[in-house]
């Protein structure tokens, strides 16, 4: 086993956004959507606070803590909407809400 | 203004003023147009009687105006003007009184004969319109406006001629007559271009100043288009056709126009034109055989009808033919003959015809000799007026006609020097016309007044006219004898200088036409021949008639001389087959030449044009097809294919946001590979 490096953050975070793409994309569910963006925005803190020791610079990690604080409110503002829909169709698939269908 | 020329005007515009306000007023006021028409021609008869009077005093007085003036600066410095006038002379005297009084009988008369015509006011105006034209002719000093008021009468002639022209035979007559006429004026018109193109002038009287400027071989052409002008005019053959024809207008109308006036005016433009037209002998020889064939020719041609105003018709042609062959002499005593006989037969034709229609017009409208007879006692005053019209014009003594067709016989055979023999034969040929017209004259009387009636119901319903067609009858009447003493010196007929006589108009107005010396001698003896021979044709003809029709052994003599004769009367009877020859020979063509460029124009012209269009229209059909196919077609194809495209594209907005996320994480994957392929280079 070697010294843990730079590299091997940037590669976890690299998955972890992979992962949280292909939430995004392949569920169907609404929540499960949700989660996926966080997952994404959680990659992205790993490489932000990656980067921030990487470089002796605070600047990262102070990012890293408006992301987070951003995703709570993104999570509240998008869990309202996921309510608002499911009231609306009585269903919370992303499938079933194709409005805008050209 | 001279008080002559004066006068003059004043008879010259009363018919037009009359024509004016019949048209003006006869719509509204018929009744009165018949006395708007007679008393304009009693004013204008007035005149004519005035001047005809004072004519020692007016004699050869002109009135001139200048009509035009033209700056012609390039050609001359002067400007150029044509002066127009009115003439007053001799010959212009005898022809107003003859003219003015035979058209106010002719009103008169009518105002009896064509009561109830339902176009009687048109009429009247016609009539008026040619009395005007017809004294307009008469007193030009010039041959340009003659030849304006020729036309004018042809075409009142026409309407007049046409009066009837309901009836297809008066709608043809009318027709026929402005066409055969219209082929003389064609020699006229020619002729008056060429005296102008020599003489510079229109006017007679510089015509004849400048006479020796016209070329000798041009001389005997101008006189021979005049004298084609004339032709037509006056019947002469072979234009004489339309004047039978003509008889189909309104009896007054055959009156004044076809037998006194209007066939005068030929005879009256040689008359006037005469100092030219002697200077070519050769020209006056072939004005006299045409003037004797026409006479012979229609004298026999007279003796086949049975309708009493063809048998006047033909007269008239026959007797206009004896002033052509005087006129044709080409002597002084011939001028003079030639217009005697004019003035003269008016006077008795004018009264023949209008006792025709006095018969015609008693008789309710019948017009066949061959159904009537015996009307004397019926009609007295008609009767006794026809009676002595056919004494004038069968050349009995102290007629009128005695002494003017005498002068025609004298004249002839003392001939001008030139082709003597030919005028010798002339006379014999012309007083065997005498000797006709005389016989053919009385069958009309005999056949119409005298013998028993062939038809009771007509005799039992014939009525004498009124008085306004009888006074016409009788003051014609007394003219036909009193014609010939106003001319002529009838107290001393055998005198040379009888002629010469203050008493005739003509007479002062007369000017040496002689082309060859004429000795007195040679004039007496000629008198006396001619003297004899009138007296003879005149009796002859009439105890001829007498015997044919008064007799009982004249049918069976009519009979065996018409067999004597042969076909001849069968030719004659045909009118000799002119009228078919015409058709045959110039119609037919004129139709067939017709019908070719008919065709021409129907088959070829038409046939372009109609290709031309049919092509312009195939052409914008198939420029249609392709507007259609290929622009409509392209603009469709633009707008389908966004159609499609809209549809294509259309596809891919699922609205699924899976799928449009997945495209976007797509496209940043493959443009990541992209990039990281080309850095890796």
């Amino acid at each position: 086993m070697g010294e843990l490096t730079i590299t091997h953050f940037l590669v976890l975070g690299a998955l972890l956004f992979s992962v949280g793409v292909l939430c995004v994309t392949l569920r169907r569910n609404a929540i499960g959507v949700l989660i996926g963006i966080e997952i994404m925005l959680n990659a992205c803190n790993i490489n932000l606070v990656a980067f921030s020791r990487y470089t002796g610079d605070i600047d990262g990690a102070v990012y890293a803590v408006f992301v987070v604080m951003l995703a709570a409110a993104e999570a509240a503002v998008a869990l309202a909407i996921v309510l608002h829909i499911f009231h609306h169709a009585a269903s919370i698939s992303v499938d079933d809400y194709t409005e805008m269908k050209g | 203004m001279e008080t002559g020329p004066l006068l003059a005007v004043v008879c010259l515009f009363m018919p037009m003023l009359s024509a004016l306000l019949i048209a003006v007023l006869g719509g509204r006021m018929p009744k009165i147009c018949d006395l708007i028409g007679i008393g304009t021609m009693g004013v204008s008869l007035l005149c004519a009687i005035v001047l005809g009077l004072g004519h020692a005093t007016y004699g050869a007085q002109t009135w001139e105006f200048t009509w035009i003036t033209m700056d012609v600066g390039w050609v001359t410095s002067e400007p150029l003007s044509w002066t127009l006038g009115i003439t007053v002379d001799g010959l212009t005297t005898a022809l107003l009184l003859v003219v003015t009084l035979v058209s106010f009988l002719v009103h008169l008369f009518s105002k009896g004969y064509m009561h109830g015509d339902d176009r009687y006011v048109d009429f009247y105006r016609w009539l008026g319109l040619f009395t005007f034209s017809m004294l307009g002719l008469i007193l030009s000093d010039n041959l340009l406006t003659l030849f304006v008021f020729w036309e004018v009468m042809g075409l009142a002639s026409y309407k007049l001629i046409g009066h009837y022209f309901f009836k297809q035979s008066a709608f043809m007559a009318c027709k026929k007559a402005f066409m055969t006429t219209r082929v003389g004026d064609i020699g006229m018109f020619l002729a008056l271009l060429a005296i102008y193109l020599y003489t510079d002038s229109l006017q007679f009287k510089e015509i004849f100043a400048n006479l020796d400027m016209i070329p000798v071989g041009a001389q005997f052409w101008i006189a021979m288009g005049l004298f084609m002008g004339a032709a037509g005019k006056s019947a002469q053959f072979p234009l004489h056709i339309w004047l039978p024809d003509a008889m189909e207008g309104p009896t007054p109308v055959s009156a004044l126009i076809h037998a006194a006036t209007m066939v005068a005016a030929g005879v009256y433009l040689v008359g006037r034109m005469y100092t030219l037209i002697v200077l070519s002998p050769g020209a006056l020889v072939i004005i006299s055989i045409i003037g004797c064939f026409t006479a012979l020719m229609a004298a026999s041609i007279a003796f086949t009808r049975t309708d009493i105003k063809q048998v006047l018709a033909y007269s008239t042609v026959s007797q206009l033919g004896f002033m052509f062959t005087a006129l044709g002499v080409g002597s002084n005593i011939a001028w003079k003959a030639g217009l005697f006989h004019l003035a003269t037969h008016a006077m008795f034709k004018a009264c023949l015809f209008l006792g025709s229609g006095s018969v015609i017009h008693g008789c309710h409208h019948l017009q066949d000799m061959t159904k009537m007879g015996g009307l004397r006692k019926k009609m007295p005053i008609t009767a006794m007026t026809y009676l002595v019209a056919c004494l004038a014009i069968a050349g009995f003594p102290f007629t009128a006609g005695f002494w003017s067709k005498d002068m025609i016989l004298q004249a002839l055979w003392a001939g001008n020097g030139h082709f003597d023999d030919v005028y010798k034969i002339i006379y014999v040929v012309l007083a065997l016309a005498a000797a006709m017209t005389a016989a053919y004259m009385f069958r009309s009387y005999f056949l119409t007044f005298e013998g028993k009636p062939r038809d009771q119901h007509v005799h039992d319903h014939a009525h004498e006219s009124p008085w306004t067609m009888t006074t016409g009858l009788i003051v014609l009447a007394t003219m036909a004898i009193a014609a010939g003493y106003k001319w002529h010196d009838a107290l001393l007929p055998n005198s040379p200088g009888g002629l010469e006589g203050v008493l005739s108009p003509i007479a002062t107005f007369a000017k040496t036409f002689v082309i060859h010396g004429e000795g007195n001698e040679v004039a007496h003896h000629a008198h006396t021949i001619a003297l004899y021979t009138s007296l003879t044709v005149a009796f002859g003809g009439m105890i001829l008639a007498g015997v044919w029709y008064m007799t009982a052994f004249g049918v069976g003599l009519r009979q065996k001389m018409r067999a004597m004769i042969g076909p001849l009367y069968g030719w004659a009877s045909g009118k000799f087959f002119i009228d078919e020859f015409v058709q045959m020979v110039f119609i037919n063509t004129s139709i067939f030449f017709a019908e070719l460029t008919s065709w021409i124009d129907s088959a070829l012209l038409d046939g372009f044009v109609d290709g031309t269009g049919s092509v312009t229209m195939k052409t914008g059909a198939a420029s249609g097809v392709a507007d259609d196919a290929i622009v409509d077609g392209a603009v469709t194809l633009a707008g389908n294919s966004a159609w499609w495209g809209g549809a294509l594209l259309g596809r891919f907005q699922s609205g699924r946001i899976r799928n449009y996320l997945f495209g976007a994480v797509a496209s940043v994957a493959l443009f990541a590979v992209v990039m990281l392929y080309i850095v890796a280079r």
